[in-house]
């Protein structure tokens, strides 16, 4: 089931950022896989919400036995939109997957979905878009990748654990100059 | 430095704000001494209400214009009541871009912002904004002149009655006790205003209207002024003091230096959520309100944080259960907000029109001048050599 995170509000070639009014439980989630649909499909993974704050949030913070409506009203009214980052990881284009950059951007207002498990487990068959996410240093790039796999092995059932074991393998292939990176990553995705 | 420009050469006023500094010390030293014996007099005629009253009534009281009290005593404190589980509080407030004659085209906005804040019902307030743009000869050339800022604010404090009149009408369901709020007095004063007769007698007229709907419909309304100057109390004591007899063992009357005394400083003895007793707004302005069952009422507040007036209008002054919902509501609203009432600043928040959006808009208008033919807008001369020559000072 294909969920709506929010709508773009920036965008370049590698990353974008979605506006959304309110966290859902099931959106948006870190590692998930999103999609906008600009022409072309454009894959990227959620890798940061971020919900700001001003003054009178701060001091709205600090009174005791705050009723529910206040906040409510600083939630849903005031911290609008809530930002989410998406790193972009690839595209789909006459239904032909790419693990690379796309053509173009997303545009300002695109809607963004959650991918369904059928398209997370196509979009996840091969693992050449790894390098986009492990050389983007200035994210918690390890973190990322480790939360997108273990849901892509969670939504495959019962072939979870082979998934993560070629995963990982790629993984090793990839950081092999690096084997406590490496160590730390497949500890995290261990099945 | 040589090329620089400092239009403000702060170095010039440092022996002017010394000065200041100094007077503003006198002036808080002398609230200091004098506040307890306007409190004495407070206490002394607290339950000559009715002496007062005529007081305030006669030539000397209306010249002064002092208030005229209740029949509560005047030296009473009363804590705040308990806040309902639930009420409905709605607020309107507004801001305005002025008219430019300097700017591309001759217009004024007025934006109204709302919150409808249903406490207890643990579900996000609704928030709106109302904004109207003013251009038609009629609007920007009234009676044949410009348009005033005077008559701009006072547009904009019948818009913000009427739009808060018409939605708190519309949510009040009669099941959950409802109150309407105003930033500022609840009494408008358009008589020394740079606004035409007839306008001030219209906005006038419209104004009371939504007092009267408001009062059929049996939702009470409030205005809240926050850090109030006003002394009409103490303007009371003063000519009570000079034509009652002299209270033994009170100071001396204040007269001269009265201006140094604000209501304020006199009911600072009301501790937090406590409001004073009701007393009636001696401003002329409330000649009219009174005329029309509105007399404009007002009491002082503890907010927590602050010293607050608030007004009423006489037929929730006299209706003990709003009157508690007022205080109440008011009080709990600046517990959690600093000394203001958090739907005032929602309000407000709502309404405020910034630069950028005040850009936008001009830019708006100038694109819809462009397509009906009219000569790409421009701003005046001398508004366009004040841009330049700022610039500098911008980066």
């Amino acid at each position: 089931m294909e969920i709506e995170v929010g709508r773009v509000i920036r965008s370049s070639t590698t990353r974008f950022t979605v506006g959304c009014r309110v966290l859902q439980p099931q959106v948006p989630v870190f590692g998930a896989l999103v999609k906008a649909r600009a022409g072309v499909e454009i894959y990227g993974l959620i890798y940061d919400v971020r919900m700001e704050d001003d003054p009178f949030l701060r001091q709205i913070a600090t009174v005791d036995d705050l009723q529910p409506e206040y906040i409510e009203d600083q939630r849903h009214n005031r911290q609008v939109p809530i930002e989410v980052g998406v790193l972009v990881v690839g595209y789909r284009h006459n239904g032909e997957i790419y693990h690379w950059l796309p053509p173009q951007p997303p545009l300002s207002l695109d809607v963004i979905h959650t991918c369904g498990p059928e398209e997370c487990v196509a979009f996840t068959r091969q693992f050449d878009y790894f390098r986009l996410v492990l050389e983007s240093r200035d994210l918690p790039a390890d973190e990322l990748l480790a939360a997108h796999l273990r849901y892509a092995a969670q939504v495959r059932g019962k072939d979870k654990d082979s998934f993560l074991l070629d995963a990982g393998r790629e993984l090793a292939r990839l950081l092999a100059m690096d084997p406590i990176r490496l160590d730390a990553l497949l500890g995290r995705i261990r099945p | 430095m040589p090329g620089e420009r400092m239009a403000l050469e702060l170095s010039k006023v440092i022996g002017q704000i010394h000065e200041m500094g100094q007077e503003l010390a006198a002036r808080a030293r002398q609230e200091r001494t004098l506040s307890p014996t306007a409190r004495d007099w407070l206490r002394h005629f607290a339950h000559r209400q009715e002496e007062l009253r005529q007081i305030a009534t006669s030539e000397e009281g209306r010249r002064v214009r002092c208030a005229s009290p209740g029949d509560e005593p005047l030296d009473m404190a009363r804590p705040a009541p308990t806040m309902p589980e639930r009420i409905t509080l709605v607020a309107a407030d507004g801001s305005q871009i002025y008219p430019d004659r300097h700017g591309i085209a001759l217009y004024y906005v007025i934006n109204i912002g709302t919150i409808v804040f249903r406490h207890g019902s643990q579900r996000a307030p609704e928030v709106a904004t109302n904004p109207r743009l003013f251009y038609t000869d009629d609007q920007v050339f009234p009676g044949g002149e410009l348009v005033s800022g005077d008559l701009v604010s006072a547009e904009r404090t019948l818009a913000e009655i009427q739009v808060l009149t018409d939605l708190a009408l519309s949510v009040s369901d009669g099941d959950v006790p409802c109150i309407a709020l105003m930033d500022g007095p609840l009494l408008i004063w358009l008589q020394r205003t740079n606004v035409p007769q007839e306008r001030q007698a219209r906005i006038l007229h419209d104004y009371l209207t939504c007092l009267r709907r408001l009062r059929s419909g049996g939702l009470p309304i409030a205005g809240f002024v926050s850090r109030p100057f006003s002394a009409e109390v103490i303007a009371l004591l003063n000519v009570a003091h000079r034509l009652l007899e002299a209270p033994s063992g009170i100071g001396r009357p204040l007269e001269a230096k009265v201006r140094n005394v604000t209501d304020r400083a006199l009911f600072r003895f009301l501790q937090p959520g406590e409001r004073s007793a009701l007393f009636v707004r001696g401003t002329a302005a409330n000649e009219d309100f009174q005329a029309h069952g509105h007399t404009i009422y007002f009491f002082y507040l503890n907010t927590g944080a602050d010293l607050a007036r608030v007004e009423v209008p006489v037929w929730v002054a006299h209706h003990a259960e709003w009157l508690d919902l007022v205080h109440a509501a008011i009080y709990d609203q600046c517990r959690i907000n600093n000394g203001y009432p958090y739907v005032l600043t929602r309000a407000d928040e709502q309404a405020v029109i910034l630069g950028e959006e005040r850009e936008a808009l001009e830019a708006m208008i100038g694109r819809a001048m462009a397509s009906h033919g009219l000569p790409l807008p421009e701003f005046s001369r001398k508004a366009q050599q004040k841009q330049k020559a700022r610039w500098r000072k911008r980066r």
